[in-house]
């Protein structure tokens, strides 16, 4: 019997945080967004004294103050270094797997496992004993009850990380259905458990025994999906390009508010770049882009803008130049004088595999253009090599912008100059 | 040169891949190497050489008085595998008061490497040192 295993570090982010900081264990860890505004991740003990996910950092401050709680700005290049390090394990340790976020990753075991149990506790130890980090392993027949599994791995104290649903009897089953809230079950947002609570649905067990037809007619056919595999039934299948998201983004608050278009211009064009970048580390080229300016919600003070547009491109891409041009001109068309900006971001839409791209036979081509393809090869291995500061497109050179680095702590495993001290 | 007698054991399949890299890689020969294979090494990386296992090794960088037993300085990097478990006189990086410290292992293999006041982070595994900077 087919077996999937859902597993996710704990406290991901705090977590990265406590293992280099010895005297953070045992400790409460927060982690606030890059402009410091909103917290986006908790360890177990800042759970424990109340603090919020999403609550402004500056409302928190009495509870963090009391509490000696740490507070760091994310750090995403350590985040990330340290998720490729568990992916790369947990790849060791399943027959397939799929890299769903930063912090999870779906294993399938295509003839199952003998004792399931164990292999989640030996993943658990492996992780914990290579990277530092915890994870919460959950078997299931499908997607969805591995996902629910794993969310019983980290909220039972008897499971202690590890649960297989698996091998629950019908009994067993039908009372631990009914127990959990439809919020848990992947992909039922609060919208569509508001709506299922007015038919009177609530528990996961009555989700499950739902009429499908009514199910599909009147909240559409994924829903319905989950609901088959809440019975056992496969729907969603092991996505292997998993990473090669169909959207890239890339955005960030000033540690200003920036008023010139000059400047704006220069954010802009560094997060193309990025997302350019990471376009062409996946073979993929995109059909068009968002670009989104907005002042500080924060301030109502303020004269208020969000703007956003989208330019599509008559052809993919994985050209820098294109697309740098073109959002330029987008920027330009959004800008308004006279407001004062605190974040700009690019978002590459329609992003597709490279390879799946068919040329448009009457046109000229421009997507494999050899000289250009050279020119972005070049541009991706300089900056692999010496760090991305080192080649920026000219328009990006305009400083002003850079985020905040309060609380920003080093990266530990990707620079020379900011390892981690041992003395004597 | 060649020992055909390896060589033809393999089947010979001109569009197979498989069959191009395995000649290429000079798995064919017994006793000469291919020529081919010489212009294939990657050039020596001493990252590889010091690092057994990736996603478990970290670098870390030291200060302190000199240890004069395991001849390691201020500025040295020591290159720590956290999934390498300490024996009797491993180097290791012990957290202790909310600092890294560095310390030679006295226990055995069984010995508890996780206490209420201190903890193994992980064993040192190489040294890395430029002599000129
Ligand atoms: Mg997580």
């Amino acid at each position: 019997m087919l077996l999937w295993a859902l597993a996710d570090v704990n406290s991901m982010y705090a977590s990265c945080e406590q293992v280099f900081r010895p005297d953070l264990r045992g400790k409460p860890v927060i982690v606030a967004s890059n402009n410091d505004g909103s917290i986006i991740a908790r360890n177990k003990e800042a759970k424990l004294l109340g603090i919020k996910m999403g609550a402004p950092l500056h409302q928190c401050m009495d509870v963090i103050r009391q509490n000696r709680v740490a507070v760091f700005s994310s750090q995403y290049t350590l985040y990330g270094d340290m998720s490729n390090r568990v992916m790369t394990l947990l790849a060791d340790m399943a027959p397939a797997h799929e890299v769903y976020s930063i912090d999870e990753a779906f294993l399938l075991y295509p003839n199952g496992l003998h004792q399931a149990e164990s292999h989640g506790r030996a993943i658990v130890e492996r992780i914990k004993r290579c990277t530092g980090l915890g994870i919460g392993v959950g078997f299931g027949p499908t997607k969805t009850l591995a996902k629910l599994a794993n969310h019983i791995a980290k909220t039972s104290p008897s499971a202690k990380g590890v649960f297989d649903i698996s091998v629950l009897n019908q009994l067993e089953l039908d009372a631990l259905l009914e127990s959990l809230p439809i919020s848990e079950v992947w992909g039922v947002g609060r919208r569509h458990a508001e709506r299922l609570g007015l038919l009177g649905i609530q528990s996961v067990k009555q989700l499950r025994d739902a009429d499908i037809d009514q199910i599909k007619t009147q909240f559409g056919s994924v829903l319905c999906r989950t609901v088959l595999e809440l019975r056992g039934i496969v729907c969603f299948p092991l996505e292997e390009n998993a990473p090669d998201k169909q959207q890239i983004m890339c955005s960030r608050s000033f540690a200003h508010e920036v008023s010139d278009l000059d400047v704006l211009g220069s954010a802009i064009s560094h997060h193309v770049c990025r997302a350019m970048q990471k376009l062409r580390s996946q073979q993929s080229v995109t059909n068009g882009f968002t670009i989104m300016i907005r002042t500080n919600p924060f301030k109502p003070e303020l004269i208020q803008h969000y703007g956003s547009m989208t330019g599509m491109l008559s052809r993919a891409t994985d050209d820098t130049l294109v697309v740098q041009r073109l959002a330029l001109q987008v920027l330009a068309k959004l800008y308004r004088k006279g407001y004062r900006y605190k974040k700009a971001g690019v978002m590459l839409l329609e992003v597709q595999p490279k390879s799946f791209h068919q040329h448009d036979l009457f046109e000229p081509i421009q997507l494999s253009n050899p000289r250009r393809d050279a020119l972005m090869q070049s541009m991706d291995k300089i900056a692999h090599r010496f760090g991305r500061e080192k080649i920026k497109l000219a328009s990006e050179l305009y400083k002003g912008w850079e985020m905040r680095r309060e609380r920003l702590s080093p990266r530990y495993t990707t620079r020379w100059n900011e390892l981690p001290k041992v003395t004597c | 040169m060649f020992c055909m007698n390896t060589l033809t054991q393999i089947p010979f399949d001109p569009n197979s891949p498989t069959h191009c890299y395995q000649m290429l890689m000079g798995r064919v020969t017994a006793g000469f190497p291919s020529p081919a294979a010489d212009w294939l090494d990657e050039p020596l990386n001493v990252v590889d050489y010091l690092i057994e296992h990736p996603s478990s090794t970290f670098f870390m960088s030291y200060t302190g008085k000199p240890i004069q037993k395991v001849m390691v300085n201020t500025g040295d990097i020591l290159v720590v595998d956290k999934s390498v478990l300490p024996r009797t006189g491993t180097l290791v990086v012990l957290c202790q008061e909310g600092e890294m410290k560095l310390r030679l292992w006295q226990g055995d293999e069984n010995a508890t490497l996780e206490t209420e006041d201190w903890y193994v982070w992980g064993s040192v595994i190489g040294l890395a040192r430029k002599l000129v900077k």
